[in-house]
């Protein structure tokens, strides 16, 4: 005899037996009590099966391998993520879904395909459950080898009738079935013992058919005997060991309810109107939250009195079956007490819980970008963080000596990330004056800028450099994490201003590495770039015979070049340059020690030291911004609150000991006048930081407490004022 | 396997890329105003400030028309594209170009993302 383990014991079952089949013959039962149907109407047979809690047994056939456990008789069951790896997902494209092969549902299918379309049909026999209807629309599908996500121009439900379950008192009783359960388990060999049935039957079940009205289910644990309201008026109790109850059907239209405006057609016996049952006056009406009639009473006296405000405040119909058991009896309720009968309340996906696993098939985490140098950090024993949208390394062992490697000597740092974008066209130069708020037509050729990004409002939202390459056309660069919504904000605005310009975004194509430190220029030389370049201009050139457009800058305080090249020869020239930069003593860098070199710097990373509202005056970059343009984005709010007082700014202080934490408050007298941004204990010029600092009485304070310990504000920058580094 | 993709990518005026002729190569057009040649040398374009720069953003992964197919199904919400169509989505959450021509099918997939796409899609 095969078997299967129900609460750690052996359970017989026959071939074709559900779960609850088998459960049932036995002896066993996987709830307390309530009507069950068999239909995966109700959640009256619900447990854990196989590690998943929530299973409708009814629907699941038993092998030698199931696992069941009854869910805890208090509280809740331990959810969990749906077995060992992920749920696949397959997506489908048809014209019509049709869910549900009864009669109507295969003739609607053969109709759809004899019409031309493409069908895709779900069948319940086959193991396949309609758990939702998305807008679009989107049929999802549980299968027993995973989801099904089904995108059509039309769904057809055909999902039959389930069966009406009592309201009464003692309805959550066991030995209450409704008739297709019984007949169910007549036909399985499941003795039901002595059987009452309300309603009207075949009288196949040996059962004894009472007629008239169930008013009350008795029995302690299982059904011992029904009360029975005559028609005559008279009330009579039969005794019995299982109540049957046959008293009607209701369309099976969860799935038809979610649809909202979709186009969802309805065939068979799910398109035939309900016949309300009696409106309940005591019982368990929605077994899914445990709302008694009485609950409903009472949010009725306290005016709820609509079925959505019913269903909101008592929660009946929130349930995994969405109503299928209790919307009839509810609108019941409703029509008993105020005439019409009102409008079913709308049904949410899924009709049947899901694990996290298959709520999540088909879904993938948002993936963080890599450089081609990724490997090669990782070979140097990076410790890799994301930043921006991308991987990247925060240091290879001690951020100190990499600072000293580009403060002493010459070192290399991975900035593919930077977004770099072509502009040509005869507007170029005019489109990206009404850009920018710097000036453009002023750059010669082979001349880069610093530029702040400033959207309507005068607030700063990226930065990076204009370089002119000829007469109209321009290399522009971008923060990291704001080069994706920089090329939208440049393509939105050439397109709005039909402005003659061709936008190409470079950023995946090519490579760049920030060759830096006092020995930079030595080492470009050793790789074969001896081209004097002055501060902020640009050439291309072959470097490591790797061709490049190399920009001189510096974001570091040292002098640097910026190798942009194509991203399929980063690793060849990231070794060449490390190779003969050797002598020097060349070291990459990665972003912790570039954190704190540009701090000393005092230069401003965008959306690490800006706020949503930062004004170029506010950080301090009035410098970068002409307002004796005629024209560029913010121009117009910059002049209306240039003669505003300034309420707050990005401050620069010094301090004593160890670095505070970013996002640190500073206090002045017990009141907190502002937050740190930026810090770096500097192994050259002490602990810095960049901070937002309150303006107070019309004036800065000189210093705060930050951390406790006293924090003097000073103008950065902090290293190198002069310049003369930088531009060595 | 993932291959390099040696190619071209052109920005130029809408009914200059209407007009250009990629001969036995295969042109992808992106967008209105920008096309991608699979093939190194750059094709004519009559636009004069047209931007045609060699282009290794992207890797190829070679396969034929069903398997194409049966990957999409799998990890695309979005329908394949008809041959001679350039599809351009979602594939297992990464951004790809897809393009059915039977046994020379292929997924174009931009660099940043070979790992994820071997973990995701290969493995």
């Amino acid at each position: 005899m095969a078997t299967f383990t129900y609460d750690g014991r052996a359970v017989a079952y026959r071939k074709a037996d559900t779960v609850l089949t088998a459960l049932l013959r036995a002896g066993e039962r996987p709830s307390a009590g309530g009507c069950l149907c068999f239909g995966g109407d109700c959640p009256h047979c619900v447990a854990t099966v196989d590690g998943i809690s929530y299973v409708r047994t009814c629907q699941v056939l038993a092998s030698d391998t199931t696992e069941v456990s009854p869910h805890p008789p208090t509280g809740y069951p331990p959810l969990t993520a749906g077995g060992e790896g992920s749920v696949s997902a397959q997506h489908e494209f048809c014209d019509v879904v049709v869910i549900g092969q009864g009669r109507s549902g295969r003739a609607a299918a053969a109709a759809a395909a004899d019409d031309g379309h493409t069908v895709f049909s779900v069948d319940a026999a086959a193991g396949e459950e309609a758990v939702g209807i998305y807008p679009g629309p989107l049929a999802v599908v549980r299968t027993r080898t995973g989801m099904r996500l089904i995108e059509c121009d039309r769904v057809v439900v055909a999902t039959g009738t389930a069966e009406e379950h009592p309201v009464v008192p003692g309805n959550d009783l066991a030995g209450i079935y409704t008739l297709r359960a019984a007949e169910h388990l007549a036909g399985a060999g499941v003795d039901l013992g002595t059987i009452v049935v309300i309603g009207e039957t075949d009288g196949s079940l040996g059962e004894h058919v009472v007629e008239g009205e169930l008013r009350r289910i008795n029995g302690v644990g299982t059904v011992s005997s029904v009360d029975v309201a005559r028609p005559d008026g008279s009330k009579t109790e039969h005794e019995c060991t299982s109540l049957v109850v046959a008293t009607g059907r209701h369309p099976r239209d969860a799935l038809v309810r979610m649809a909202g405006v979709d186009p969802v057609e309805v065939v068979g016996s799910a398109a035939a109107p309900a016949r309300l049952p009696p409106a309940p006056t005591a019982g368990l009406l929605c077994p899914c939250a445990a709302a008694e009639v009485a609950d409903i009473e009472s949010v009725w006296e306290r005016g709820f009195r609509e079925i959505d405000l019913i269903k909101r405040s008592t929660l009946a119909g929130t349930g995994t079956c969405q109503g299928s058991v209790c919307l009839p009896h509810l609108r019941s309720f409703v029509a008993a007490r105020v005439g019409p009968v009102p409008d079913p309340f709308t049904a949410r996906p899924v009709t049947r819980q899901l694990t996290m696993a298959e709520a999540a098939a088909g879904e993938e985490l948002a993936p963080f970008r890599r450089t081609s140098l990724d490997p090669v950090h990782r070979e140097l024993g990076a410790t890799m963080d994301r930043f921006g949208g991308w991987w990247r390394p925060w240091n290879y062992g001690n951020h100190l000596d990499e600072y000293a490697a580009v403060r002493e000597r010459v070192s290399l740092g991975d900035v593919s990330t930077l977004g770099k974008m072509v502009v040509s066209g005869p507007d170029a130069t005019a489109f990206l004056e009404r850009l920018y708020p710097c000036h453009v037509a002023d750059l010669a050729p082979g001349q880069s800028r610093y530029a702040l990004l400033l959207d309507e409002r005068g607030y700063v939202f990226d930065d990076g450099l204009i370089c002119r390459e000829s007469e109209d056309r321009y290399t522009l660069t971008f923060t990291s994490g704001g080069a994706s919504f920089a090329e939208m904000w440049v393509r939105d605005w050439a397109e709005g201003w039909a402005m003659d310009v061709r936008i190409q975004d470079r950023t995946m194509a090519m490579g760049a590495i920030n060759v830096t430190g006092p020995r930079s220029t030595e080492l470009l030389a050793a790789a074969g770039f001896r081209e004097p370049l002055g501060y902020m201009r640009h050439t291309k050139a072959t470097v490591a015979g790797v061709p490049c457009q190399v920009f001189r800058l510096s974001f570091t305080g040292e002098a640097s070049y910026e190798l942009h090249h194509p991203a399929d020869r980063s690793v060849e020239l990231w070794y060449a340059l490390a190779e003969r930069g050797e002598s020097f003593g060349v070291a990459p860098h990665g972003l912790q020690a570039l954190f704190g070199l540009r701090l000393e710097k005092g230069h401003v990373i965008v959306g690490m030291d800006t706020d949503f509202d930062s004004t170029p005056r506010r950080i301090a970059h009035d410098w970068a911004v002409k307002m004796d343009k005629p024209e560029f984005i913010g121009r117009t709010s910059l002049e209306r609150t240039a003669s505003l007082p300034l309420d707050r700014v990005l401050a620069g202080f010094t301090m004593d000991g160890p670095a505070p934490m970013e996002g640190e408050v500073m206090y002045l007298d017990g009141q907190l006048v502002g937050y740190t941004t930026s810090t770096f204990a500097s192994p050259k010029v002490g602990t810095v930081l960049l901070g937002w600092l309150d303006v107070i009485d019309g004036s800065l304070p000189t210093s705060v407490l930050i951390d406790g310990r006293t924090a003097t504000r000073a103008r950065p920058p902090f290293y190198d004022p002069s310049g003369a580094r930088t531009r060595a | 396997m993932l291959e390099k993709l040696a190619a071209v990518r052109i920005t130029a005026l809408p009914e200059a890329l209407d007009v250009v002729d990629t001969g036995d190569l295969i042109g992808l057009r992106l967008s209105a105003d920008e096309l991608l040649q699979l093939g190194e040398e750059p094709p004519a374009v009559d636009d004069p400030h047209a931007i045609v720069e060699h282009d290794v953003a992207m890797l190829l992964h070679r396969m034929d028309e069903q398997e194409a197919r049966a990957l999409m199904r799998i990890h695309a919400a979005w329908p394949p594209p008809p041959p001679g169509i350039v599809g351009q989505g979602s594939l297992a959450g990464l951004p790809v170009k897809v393009w059915l021509d039977g046994p020379d099918s292929f997924i174009l997939v931009p660099r940043p993302y070979e790992a994820d796409y071997r973990e995701r899609v290969m493995s």
